[in-house]
């Protein structure tokens, strides 16, 4: 009869097995915190639902959808000067407002000008249920999700409760494509920048308060950083189209890391009372 | 029934009464050295996207004018209970904001008094709010 001396499993042999079961959720935590776009994952509100946030200066109110760095500093430049301490402050927005338009104005082109002249707040398609386009999807303070899915990115859009695909593979936009409501897009991290590139976009206004328009050549490109005290995230947001720009222009948004916020179901027709 | 309407001008009053609107700023569309309140009959109610509206029949001396006030984000209101049976049409609501710059019946909406006495605030953003964050910062 054969017999093997050590067919029992001797105690020692089983340390290395019980050292890796004890490391593994440590190094699936150490996997996760590497994940680049780790950083930009979760809920993040703008200044409609984090108003209370001291975070907040008079300024970013002004801007809450959004808005070029010209514009937020041109109502900074107002609250610091003395002698608009006694204006009240819906006059000093008023002001920024027209500033608003004018700087667009400045680097629109001749149609780009006649787009922005035709837009009116009642012509908006918005008001009939057609949900807001690229740019104010990406600019739009409501609460917005980003999630993992897979090897790319899906944002959920709290208003219209829109879902947009960033993909990550390093895939090109496709050479032929049908212009869409929130585009192509595709995204890298770069130096700790989430960066997202997107084309293919259907003609669209990209604001409300300028009432300005772009092209389906729209090409865009977002920048979100993270920053801490409070955890949020920072957008610069570049547009370039041929037809109505010459030349790029900046929007940038802030918005507040906001895990505890439900995303609401968003649309025009599942309340009583709605369109 | 009658219903009657007023325009108040109050540019002093402004920085305690204006609002900074929901999706565009309302310095756009509507003339902030103004209050304006109206009382008029709810035809049509809509908690929708992006913009609450409220449509009012007002009484103007005799003449039937139609109004339309439009306050804060519907999902903005939602969080904060709404549920889009605020009102129906036939109450006799008032409304207070700004009027629209263009002159037409629309009012930039930030307090509703229910039939009941009840007043709502509807917009996105407390300006008596921001007041008080100016003054920190000065």
């Amino acid at each position: 009869m054969l017999t093997r001396p050590d067919s029992g499993v001797r105690p020692a042999s089983l340390i290395p097995v019980l050292l890796l079961l004890l490391a593994a959720p440590l190094t699936t935590a150490l996997a996760q915190s590497d994940y680049p776009l780790e950083p930009f994952l979760g809920k993040w509100s703008g200044v409609f639902t984090t108003q209370d946030n001291e975070f907040w200066g008079v300024e970013d109110f002004i801007c809450f959808a959004g808005c070029p760095r010209e514009v937020r500093d041109y109502m900074v430049s107002l609250l610091d000067d003395p002698a608009n301490d006694d204006r009240p402050l819906g006059e000093l927005m008023g002001e920024t407002t027209g500033f608003s338009v004018a700087h667009l104005a400045s680097v629109l082109t001749p149609l780009g000008s006649q787009i922005q002249q035709a837009n009116t707040p009642e012509n908006d398609p918005k008001l009939h249920c057609q949900p807001y386009g690229f740019v104010r999807q990406a600019t739009n303070p409501l609460p917005m999700n980003i999630r993992r899915l897979g090897e790319h990115l899906l944002i959920q859009y709290e208003e219209w409760s829109l879902l947009r695909s960033v993909y990550l593979d390093g895939r090109p936009h496709p050479e032929y494509q049908t212009a869409s409501l929130l585009g192509h897009a595709v995204g890298r991290v770069e130096n700790g920048i989430l960066i997202i590139e997107t084309a293919g976009v259907t003609a669209d206004r990209f604001s409300d308060s300028t009432q300005g328009g772009h092209s389906s050549e729209l090409t865009a490109v977002e920048r979100y950083s993270v920053h801490d005290n409070p955890r949020r995230l920072e957008l610069e947001l570049t547009l370039k189209d041929p037809v109505t720009l010459t030349e790029p222009y900046v929007i940038a948004n802030t918005w507040l890391f906001t895990p505890e916020v439900e995303l609401i179901q968003d649309s025009c027709g599942d309340l009583p009372g709605v369109f | 029934m009658r219903v009657k309407w007023r325009i108040l001008s109050i540019v002093c009053l402004l920085a305690v009464n204006a609002s900074t609107g929901a999706h565009h700023s309302p310095a756009m569309l509507f003339d902030l050295s103004q209050e304006i309140e109206v009382q008029g009959v709810v035809t049509e109610y809509r908690l929708g996207n992006p913009h609450m509206r409220i449509y009012l029949d007002v009484d103007n001396d005799g003449t039937v004018e139609p109004w339309l006030a439009e306050g804060g984000s519907r999902t903005v209101l939602v969080r904060k209970g709404w549920d889009g049976t605020e009102v129906s049409p036939g109450d006799l609501v008032t409304v207070r904001g700004q009027p629209s710059r263009d002159g037409s019946n629309v009012v930039h909406l930030e307090y509703l008094v229910l039939p009941d006495g009840t007043e709502l605030y509807v917009e996105d953003l407390n300006f008596n709010q921001l007041e008080e964050i100016r003054r920190r910062r000065n």
